[in-house]
């Protein structure tokens, strides 16, 4: 289950209907999640869960299922 | 380039580092002011080769703006690998060859990119490094590296006219150096800024960009008890609101220190408050305290009436827009009237606490008043401003308009554009929206340009009458169309001076210059906008003919070897001799 925030910053970072979005929208389903669409997904997320990811996690976090599980275990 | 401004605006992105998160913050930031903008990037570190190969494709894109921006910690990498081997006098000269190294580029742009404007930024280094400690207590140092190529910067802007200097090394001073960077994006993608610092330079260098062409508000309307002092004077009386030398009231006091130098920026101050206006007006003309006297306000409305019906009033009264305008009030009741009623007056949150109000201003400042420059005209419009007031009361008590206008004793002197005329030139373009034929937007460039061009003639009027020296506030430029015709491209009077007749007299000269260079026909342009209607008639009223009508834009023609156009008897024309005007 994708928080619904999360939901909010890939539809607004890549430009998608809410609908669209589910824990497969990544890198390979979404045009736009590129390396620089990657970094601003990343830093819109820390900032609307005012949290910081540390650089190793970062380059794993290539879909949205992937995000949901670091933001749960980052918020438990 | 002239006429793409109002359409499209190219920015091309040089870094050392990678910019392609600046470059999307800058985007965003620029199309919230509207503008139409395309952003070319460098490839990461690639902007020598950029610059350097005269077919790369930053000359292709023939950019209205270069943003050169550079890292301290790329120029001095060597230095900062290995700060233990440079001697003091060594880092002067390694600071001065870094300044070199860009000083070349920088040459290079403005050679091959005349018109372009070329944005340079202060550099910073790290704060805590291996040299910690030891700074400033031995000959050791790192930090005079950045020190000595930022004043390099100044020099460098000084020999080049399209040169700025965007002054990071204060942003990141600002914001702290650790909320600066964020040494994640650094190693995982080359990005040397935090996404935080990424959002504040983007707003900083379109404050820049925005200033460069001359898009800032006019007017700063301030309430007054809780705002420009503590308490309520109808209430305190004029011994007990907070403003002194002392704990509360010297943050008012602050705070009007700071307005007070808005005023000498060229920001037109006015005040609209709920209030008697003997009991303000007192604590403006008694109050040991008070940094603000009457004379720092253009304007104001104190009476019991609501704040829109105020502020319309003074928008009227200032013959400015209500889009020109930002207001201030402490009363959040007062602030949600105003944006729901007037969405164009721009009205920001502010704060309770009267120690935050001076950062909030110079904030406020800094994003919807910026400057690059600060000429003569700025530090004078609020004393202009007051003494249209002045000609108002005259002009009520004249009766006829001709003996008001005789009366006014004005005196009006033409001449063409020169170094000292440009800046206020293109200042006007970019201001003008009321008595300008067909609002054409241009930078110092395009003037300087345009007045080095035989084929285009640039000429300014200064006014001045009993009450003030107005500066200059009009401009004429027309481009040659044939061996017979001229076009006018741009006619602009300051609003100050609308129905005046002053447009008779600049036209009437403006004729003779050209009749001087053998032409015969002259062809005016209206191109309406929502606020240009004050200009519509003139042609028609001067004796231009009609002779083209098209979506609303209307052509008109004086055959002027025919037809001259007479100087209303109530101006002195005064020819200027080149360079005269300072």
């Amino acid at each position: 289950m994708l928080d619904a925030r999360l939901v909010g910053a890939i539809s607004e970072i890549f430009g998608l209907p809410r609908d669209d979005v589910n824990p497969k929208s990544g890198r390979d389903t979404i045009i736009g999640w590129d390396s620089v669409g990657h970094l601003k997904l990343i830093l819109r997320v820390e900032e609307v869960f005012r949290l910081r990811f540390v650089s190793t996690q970062i380059p794993g976090l290539v879909s949205a299922a992937a995000i949901q599980e670091a933001l749960d275990r980052l918020q438990k | 380039m002239n006429g793409d401004h109002e359409r499209l605006t190219s920015v091309a992105l040089l870094s050392t580092s990678s910019v392609q998160l600046i470059a999307d913050a800058l985007c965003m930031e620029l199309r919230r002011f509207d503008w139409d903008v395309r952003i070319w990037q460098s490839g990461f570190n690639h902007y020598r080769q950029d610059v350097a190969n005269p077919a790369s494709s930053l000359y292709l894109e023939r950019p209205h703006v270069v943003i050169v921006h550079l890292d301290g910690e790329d120029i001095f990498a060597d230095r900062l690998r290995n700060p233990f081997d440079s001697a003091k006098d060594e880092r002067a000269q390694q600071a001065e060859k870094a300044a070199h190294e860009v000083e070349y580029y920088v040459d290079l742009l403005c050679e091959r990119l005349p018109d372009t404007l070329v944005v340079l930024n202060t550099v910073y280094l790290p704060p805590i490094h291996a040299l910690t400690g030891v700074e400033y207590n031995s000959d050791w140092n790192l930090g005079d590296l950045a020190v000595h190529y930022n004043a390099e910067l100044t020099r460098i802007r000084e020999r080049h006219r399209n040169v700025l200097v965007h002054d990071v090394a204060s942003l990141v001073m600002f914001a702290g150096y650790q909320r600066w960077v964020d040494p994640r994006l650094w190693h995982l993608a080359r990005c040397r800024l935090s996404g935080e610092a990424t959002k504040i330079l983007a707003r900083s260098l379109g404050a820049l960009l925005r200033a460069w062409k001359g898009q800032t508000r006019k007017c700063l309307v301030v309430d007054l008890d809780n705002t420009l002092w503590g308490g309520v004077v109808g209430e305190d009386g004029i011994d007990g609101i907070e403003l002194g030398e002392e704990g509360i009231g010297l943050a008012f006091a602050e705070f009007q220190e700071e307005l007070a130098k808005l005023v000498r920026k060229g920001v037109l101050l006015a005040i609209c408050s709920k209030n008697n206006e003997a009991d303000a007006l007192d604590v403006l003309r008694r109050h040991p305290s008070v940094r603000l006297r009457e004379e720092a306000f253009a304007a104001w409305r104190i009476n019991w009436r609501d704040k829109a019906t105020n502020l319309r009033e003074l928008a009227a009264e200032l013959n400015i827009g209500l889009d020109s305008f930002v207001f201030i009030d402490d009363n959040a009741a007062e602030r949600e009237l105003v944006r729901t009623s007037l969405p164009d007056v721009l009205v920001p949150d502010w704060p309770q606490d009267p120690s935050g109000l001076k950062a909030a201003l110079l904030d406020l400042a800094v994003r919807h008043f910026p400057r690059v420059s600060i000429i003569a005209e700025d530090q004078a419009r609020t004393a202009m401003y007051r003494a249209e007031g002045q000609r108002r009361v005259l002009a009520a008590s004249s009766g006829s308009l001709e003996t008001y206008l005789r009366s006014l004793d004005m005196v009006a002197e033409i001449g063409f554009a020169d170094g000292f005329s440009i800046p206020r030139i293109a200042q006007l373009t970019q201001k003008t929206n009321q008595f300008n034929l067909t609002t054409r937007r241009y930078t110092e460039a395009d003037i300087r340009g345009m007045a080095a061009d035989p084929a285009t003639l640039v000429m300014w009027l200064r006014l001045r009458d009993r009450f003030a020296d107005c500066g200059i506030i009009g401009v004429f430029i027309a481009r040659q169309c044939n061996c017979r015709a001229w076009v006018i491209d741009t006619l602009l009077l300051s609003c100050r001076v609308i129905g005046r007749n002053v447009e008779d007299a600049f036209l009437a000269v403006a004729c003779q210059a050209l009749l001087g260079r053998g032409m015969k026909q002259l062809v005016g342009e209206h191109v309406p906008t929502p606020k240009n209607m004050p200009a519509l008639d003139v042609y028609r009223r001067l004796g231009f003919e009609l002779i083209q009508e098209i979506d609303g834009v209307t052509r008109w023609q004086l055959v002027i070897s025919e037809k001259q156009i007479a100087i209303p008897e109530w101006i002195a024309v005064r020819l200027a001799a080149e360079g005269q005007y300072a």
